[in-house]
């Protein structure tokens, strides 16, 4: 490990599309596919080298998923209704449950 | 310590059917379960200290001053929150029983962009992950400023909290102009040059006429801010990180007195940070692999392992920006003055630094495991003989209590912001217990000795502003019986009741 990487912890390269200012305007959370979730927040941790686990590839459980997301887990803090509606989570922890690992990423 | 006494069962009831009436009824979070994440926190403190009553999740100003004004006349305290991932502070959870969170996140837009003066008002619920895809979908040309969980943080909430990232931009609070803000008897007015009809300059000149306010609505409770006005950084033409190492811990006098000098003389353009060895392990290592053990973390041990991967006792990461003469003369004179000053200096990266969005400081919660967090944050003066005082003293005190001494350094110009995570398994009450026990007596020993505190997380609010002067904790009560004559807002905050 050089040094940089052992001080800096890398976090993954993400890319995003562009989504910002479409928020319903009725309930004022923006309308995201399962893939913008992961970018925009997932993504930062569970993606990458750091030592979040891995959730793609496992088959995990939906309801385990939504579980976490609304209650936070260790340091990963909760995602209120507020930012994250149902039916989008919904979608999210059936896209994890169902995206294989990704190659550079191996379930651990 | 006069408060709002906590609400009957009753008169909660009547305002949480007025909520639904203002912003629908599912947007009034009163079951067991849909409030407890609001009460999720890292401190160390049992998440029924600090449980909230109740959340309500405004979508836009008028809601909430519907909200608060409702709150007002029911006596039901409010806690504000943005995104509420102040962790490490508290999160979204509130300081005083009975309190309700005002859950802005629903209000997330970004208004009033001005590509030629880099300025946009943000509401609340907005993210730099959000702020950064708006810029480039506008033309970009600017970067952001962000702090370490900047990708699901709000702009809004880390600048009312003061907090700090590495560019130029990195003091959040200097670079915000202009708060929309929201009284508790639902007065709402904007700060500096807002208040002038068809106003040209709200965001552009921060001081307005008379007295300029937008301070006392930071670490506060006088008032809700539902915008905020922020300056966003040029794109440098080019940027160069540096990272200078320092092999041993008594260095700590004379590179503290070189990096004032290279920062007050404006070689250095922006605070950095500046990580002991003991944050390096706790970013790379998990402690029960190098150090199973009840006692502190040894500092030999993590700076022999240090210096195994080129660190060291201390390792300065910073970013020299502008054009490329600018970069390259600045990076000469710096990396000379430094290795004067004893260092190796190399280059380095910095995601923070370049505008890449990155939660690398979550890295900090795999060194214990259990999500236990918490920042004691002193301020130094930026003399090399106070930092090691101050470092000598708190090492003390955390050997004491077998609680692990890390620190990341904010070198400002004249003052260094030294913020020490301390990590711990919430699911261990002995080890949690210690590590209250230790903030608790570090918050006496260090402003016994002369220090002040940056900022600091619910359960210490009351101690801390006690050290920081009776006279002036009276003064922010007079103001808060002003603005604020019921106490609903945030009771407790900085330890302010009314």
């Amino acid at each position: 490990m050089n040094r940089l990487a052992a001080f800096c912890i890398l976090p993954a390269a993400v890319a995003t599309a562009a989504l910002a200012q479409n928020a319903d305007e009725a309930s004022g959370i923006p309308a995201r596919t399962p893939e913008q979730v992961w970018a925009s927040s997932c993504g930062y941790c569970h993606g990458g080298p750091m030592n979040a686990p891995q959730l793609r590839g496992r088959g995990l459980p939906e309801q385990l998923v939504v579980f976490f997301v609304r209650n936070g887990a260790n340091g990963m803090p909760p995602f209120h209704q507020s930012e994250l509606d149902d039916e989008t989570l919904q979608a999210l922890a059936r896209w994890i449950h169902e995206s294989p690992a990704p190659p550079s990423e191996q379930p651990r | 310590m006069s408060s709002i006494e906590p609400p009957s069962p009753e008169t909660l009831s009547g305002f949480f059917r007025e909520c639904a009436a203002i912003v629908g009824q599912e947007w009034v979070k009163v079951g067991e379960d849909e409030v407890a994440p609001y009460g999720w926190v890292a401190i160390p403190f049992d998440t029924a200290a600090h449980m909230p009553a109740g959340a309500i999740c405004p979508h836009s100003a008028d809601e909430a001053r519907a909200v608060v004004m409702a709150a007002n006349r029911a006596g039901v305290a409010l806690w504000p929150t943005s995104t509420g991932r102040n962790i490490g502070y508290g999160s979204s959870s509130v300081a005083d029983p009975g309190t309700v969170v005002l859950d802005m996140r629903r209000m997330n837009r970004i208004e009033d962009f001005d590509p030629d003066l880099g300025t946009v008002v943000v509401e609340p619920g907005v993210t730099y992950h959000q702020l950064q895809e708006f810029i480039e979908a506008n033309g970009g040309g600017y970067w952001i400023d962000f702090p370490g969980p900047g990708p699901i943080v709000s702009p809004l909430g880390n600048t009312l909290e003061r907090g700090h990232g590495v560019t130029p931009y990195g003091d959040h609070f200097a670079h915000s102009c202009g708060y929309e803000v929201l009284l508790a008897d639902g007065t709402t007015f904007r700060t500096g040059l807002g208040g002038v009809e068809g106003t040209t300059s709200w965001q552009s000149f921060r001081y307005g006429y008379g007295p300029t306010l937008d301070g006392i609505f930071t670490q506060s409770n006088f008032g809700v801010i539902t915008k905020m006005g922020l300056w966003l950084m040029p794109a440098p033409e080019t940027y160069r990180t540096l990272m200078a190492v320092w092999p041993e811990y008594d260095d700590i006098t004379r590179l503290t007195d070189c990096i004032r000098d290279l920062r007050m003389d404006g070689t250095i353009q922006t605070e950095g940070v500046m990580g002991n060895a003991g944050i390096f392990m706790a970013a790379t290592h998990r402690r029960s692999d190098v150090w199973d053990s009840r006692e502190a973390l040894p500092q030999e041990l993590a700076i022999n392992t240090a210096k195994e991967f080129g660190l060291g006792a201390w390792n300065y990461v910073f970013t020299l920006y502008g054009r490329a003469d600018r970069v390259e003369a600045d990076y000469t004179e710096a990396k000379r003055r430094l290795e004067a000053a004893g260092a190796t200096v190399t280059d380095g990266r910095d995601e923070q630094a370049i505008n890449e969005l990155t939660l690398k400081s979550f890295a900090l919660f795999n060194w214990t495991g259990g999500g236990g967090l918490t920042w004691f944050s002193p301020v130094a003066p930026l003399r090399g003989a106070d930092m090691k005082r101050q470092f000598d003293l708190v090492r003390a005190v955390m050997d004491r209590h077998g609680v692990d001494f890390m620190v990341g350094v904010a070198f400002g110009e004249r003052a260094a912001l030294n913020v020490m995570p301390m990590a711990f398994d919430r699911g261990d009450a002995e080890w949690m217990g210690r590590v209250r026990d230790c903030y608790t007596e570090l918050v006496g020993q260090v402003t016994e000795a002369g220090y002040g505190i940056y900022r600091t997380s619910l359960g210490w609010m009351d101690e801390v502003a006690r050290r920081h002067g009776e006279a002036n904790l009276e003064v922010n009560r007079r103001i808060k019986r002003a603005l604020d004559e019921n106490g609903i807002i945030a009771p407790g905050k900085s330890g302010i009741r009314s």
